[in-house]
């Protein structure tokens, strides 16, 4: 009896970071999987030409759900959910979140989320919107049922749940350093979630307003996209995506501060290369999210200044790209670099990042993207910097981290294996779509012209790959946890302050106190007498 | 659609009854951080910095809720909608409230509030620093008065604001500009309940001694500030949504693009 009321206690009315984090990486494994099945219905449907599914409504709905649990329910939770809340105590050396509580309330709220999601795909024939829900398509008119409801609902409850973890991350990140902990000392994924938390609580509100809009138009008469009350739906448009595109960016900063860790780790190196211009670039990268949403709009008839504007800002957010590029590549210049799984995913990521970053510039371009709007050129470019960028950089995170969260290893030759598998699947899946978008394929339909079908068919093999891969990674987990191989020696530098005690943090909470140092060896407000040492 | 559908008859039930279990939650919540703070004086300083941080980004999330409901009613205004609107704002046909009249007694009803709570968190500072009984006795006193004020004002404005809603000429079925006047005044108006809620749950604490001598006041501290985000969002809805549109400040129907 006790045992259980214990159980339910760790588990239900959990304040610790780490059950937290484990918590989120479960959901989130288990949500990528879910995503994965509906990515591979998408595929088989393509695969041939002609209709596979006879209900035209249930591959919108497949589509829109793919993209929805992929975003909100795998790729948010498991960045900053579970390398977040497993990571920035043990790095910033607290003993756990500022609001420990409000951090279980952000988890149980996503699985109400998750829960509601999946009631709108159960009822009423589902919601065929796109994860983008425009209107007048997710408007009472054309989807009559109580599906997109669920919807709007699922996304103001994951809206919440994001926008309180990040309140916590932030509070965190800035006010929960002590002693020596200066804020450019903080690790690179500290700095990212940081900035991250910061785009989420601006973008999140304007995605609820959004959804609010949307939702009294359905069902009190309200005429927000409607033109026929003077409304227009070029108005939700905007509001999407201006919380749309910080929301990519929510989705990859996360990635960059992993794959920091990872490259620095990986390349046995104490610094990396040029940590706060990397800070700086990062920051720059989530200011500049802000003012860009205009590139997804790029077809609906805007003013062409304001085509040129947006244009013109899209590609100044390469630059800081750039820097963090060329800044991992630096890092692991003079290094020895790691046999280890998680360098064969961090360069996957860095190669393949930017080949999706460059397609995004071709994107960029306002011209261009009149003719590759909607066409799987644009799938192609964001699964590329999703599929493979923060895809890659979770399974860089996951292999790095993996003895540490749980005290045993993962097979090391069969994680370079499943690598290779994975990375020619998921290039298999989508190179070809580059040329299926240029020939004019466009994005979001069932079928598709027969000249098309060579380029759909190894697109569709490719995902099979894919799923193998992952099966496989699922088999290298369970066989992990069946052998037991613990940790001995976690063989970081010192540097790497969250495999400090020999790799075995807390059960619970971490140490009260700094072990770096409570204070500064000059108490005075002069900083140049701070020995900075190595920042 | 939902209720016309067969499980109608149930939904004043299941919506009383989530509702219910919200109200639950976040009383048991709140509560749970009342004794924390209060009673088992676990907030050190360091703690109470975090709140009130934390509530701050909270109040920033807020805004950019706002923004985009300000969004809406710019795009219709001043933006693509306005073209077809002839650059009539309001539309033909619509006649704008008289700002004069009730929303400018609204802006002096809340901006008074926010006065006199702010004054209230000085008499509770008052309070909680004094060590002699009867002069912490007489802060006490003065912040209960002081806040009650606010929370009459408060409270009058909601009154106000209703019969406005009720009176008014258009409503929120009237087009666009009904519709995002109503979102914008709605969510304010629900806001400022949410406000005046927490400023009441304050003032029984203030009564119960809770910030009496070396108390932490951060709940208070937090109820004025939402009282002023929720103050500074009426004043950017009377100059832009109600003062705009009849052309005061302007003299002239402002220009579209």
């Amino acid at each position: 009896m006790l045992n259980t009321v214990y159980w339910f206690k760790r588990w239900f009315l959990s304040t610790n970071h780490k059950d937290i984090g484990t918590m989120y990486f479960m959901f989130s494994i288990w949500s990528g999987l879910m995503g994965t099945g509906l990515s591979i219905i998408i595929r088989m449907e393509l695969a041939m030409p002609g209709k596979m599914l006879e209900d035209g409504q249930l591959y919108n709905l497949v589509v829109t759900a793919h993209g929805l649990v992929m975003i909100f329910f795998l790729v948010m939770p498991m960045m900053i959910g579970g390398f977040g809340n497993w990571l920035i105590p043990l790095m910033l050396k607290i003993p756990d979140m500022a609001f420990a509580r409000m951090n279980n309330l952000s988890f149980w709220l996503l699985m109400g989320s998750m829960i509601l999601l999946l009631g709108s795909t159960y009822v009423d024939g589902g919601a065929g919107t796109g994860w983008t829900i425009y209107p007048p398509l997710s408007s009472i008119g054309y989807h009559s049922g109580r599906a997109v409801d669920f919807l709007i609902f699922s996304l103001h409850a994951g809206g919440v749940s994001s926008i309180l973890a990040s309140i916590n991350f932030l509070i965190t990140t800035a006010l929960m350093r002590t002693g020596v902990m200066l804020i450019l000392r903080s690790s690179m994924l500290s700095w990212c979630l940081g900035v991250t938390s910061f785009l989420l609580v601006v973008a999140m509100p304007v995605l609820a307003g959004g959804l609010t809009m949307l939702l009294f138009d359905r069902h009190f008469n309200t005429t927000f996209f409607d033109p026929v009350g003077l409304g227009d739906p070029i108005l939700f448009i905007h509001l999407f995506w201006f919380f749309g595109h910080p929301e990519v960016y929510i989705l990859i900063l996360p990635a960059f501060g992993i794959i920091s860790h990872v490259v620095k780790a990986g390349s046995s190196k104490l610094q990396l290369f040029g940590k706060i211009p990397m800070m700086h670039a990062v920051t720059s990268i989530g200011f500049l999210g802000f003012i860009v949403w205009g590139h997804h709009m790029f077809t609906v008839g805007m003013n062409v200044d304001s085509r040129a504007y947006f244009s013109t800002v899209t590609f100044i957010i390469a630059i800081p790209t750039g820097v963090k590029v060329f800044s991992w590549i630096a890092t692991m210049a003079g290094g020895y670099v790691k046999n280890w799984p998680m360098m064969y995913w961090a360069g996957g990521f860095l190669f393949l990042f930017t080949l999706g970053g460059l397609t995004g510039i071709v994107l960029a371009s306002a011209s261009l993207d009149v003719v590759l709007h909607d066409t799987y050129y644009v799938v192609a470019h964001f699964h590329y910097v999703l599929s493979m960028g923060a895809v890659f950089a979770m399974f860089a995170g996951f292999h790095y981290w993996y003895p540490l969260f749980l005290g045993v290893g993962m097979n090391p030759l069969w994680s370079k294996s499943q690598f290779m598998s994975m990375f020619l699947g998921v290039n298999t899946t989508f190179f070809p779509q580059h040329f299926l978008g240029m020939s004019g394929m466009p994005r979001r339909v069932q079928d598709y012209p027969d000249t098309m079908h060579g380029f759909n068919m190894l697109s569709s093999w490719g995902s099979i790959l894919s799923l193998m891969s992952l099966f496989f990674f699922l088999f290298i987990v369970w066989e992990s946890l069946l052998s037991k191989r613990c940790l001995i020696f976690p063989m970081v530098r010192h540097t790497e302050s969250e495999w400090h005690g020999r790799g075995f943090p807390r059960s619970f909470h971490n140490e009260a106190q700094n072990p770096y140092g409570m204070s500064f060896e000059d108490k005075t407000s002069d900083k140049t007498k701070v020995h900075w040492g190595l920042i | 659609m939902f209720f016309h559908s067969e499980m109608s008859d149930m939904v004043p039930l299941l919506m009383g009854l989530s509702f219910l279990t919200l109200l639950h939650g976040v009383v048991r919540w709140w509560m749970d951080m009342v004794f924390e703070s209060t009673f088992k004086g676990q907030y050190t300083s360091f703690v109470i910095l975090n709140i009130r941080w934390g509530f701050k980004l909270f109040v920033l999330s807020e805004v950019f809720f706002f923004f985009s409901f300000f969004w809406a009613w710019f795009y219709a205004g001043i933006g693509e909608i306005s073209v077809k609107l002839m650059g009539k704002w309001p539309p033909v046909g619509v006649k704008a409230i008289y700002p004069w009249r009730i929303p400018f007694l609204n802006l002096l009803l809340l901006v008074t509030s926010g006065a006199f709570s702010q004054s209230s968190k000085w008499a509770v500072k008052c309070h909680s620093k004094e060590l002699d009984v009867k002069m912490g006795r007489y802060y006490q006193l003065a912040a209960l008065g002081l806040l009650l004020v606010s929370i009459i004002l408060g409270t009058l404005f909601l009154y106000v604001q209703s019969q406005e809603y009720y009176w008014c000429s258009y409503s929120i079925s009237d087009g666009v500009f009904g519709c995002s006047f109503y979102m914008l005044t709605g969510f304010h108006g629900m806001h400022v309940m949410a406000g005046l809620i927490f400023l009441v749950v304050c003032w029984f604490r203030i009564l119960l001694f809770h910030f009496s001598y070396r108390h932490t006041c951060v709940g208070l501290l937090n109820a004025v500030y939402y009282w002023h985000f929720v103050d500074i969002i009426w004043i950017f809805l009377y100059f832009l949504v109600y003062l705009w549109p009849h052309k005061l400040l302007t003299g002239t129907w402002l220009w579209t693009f």
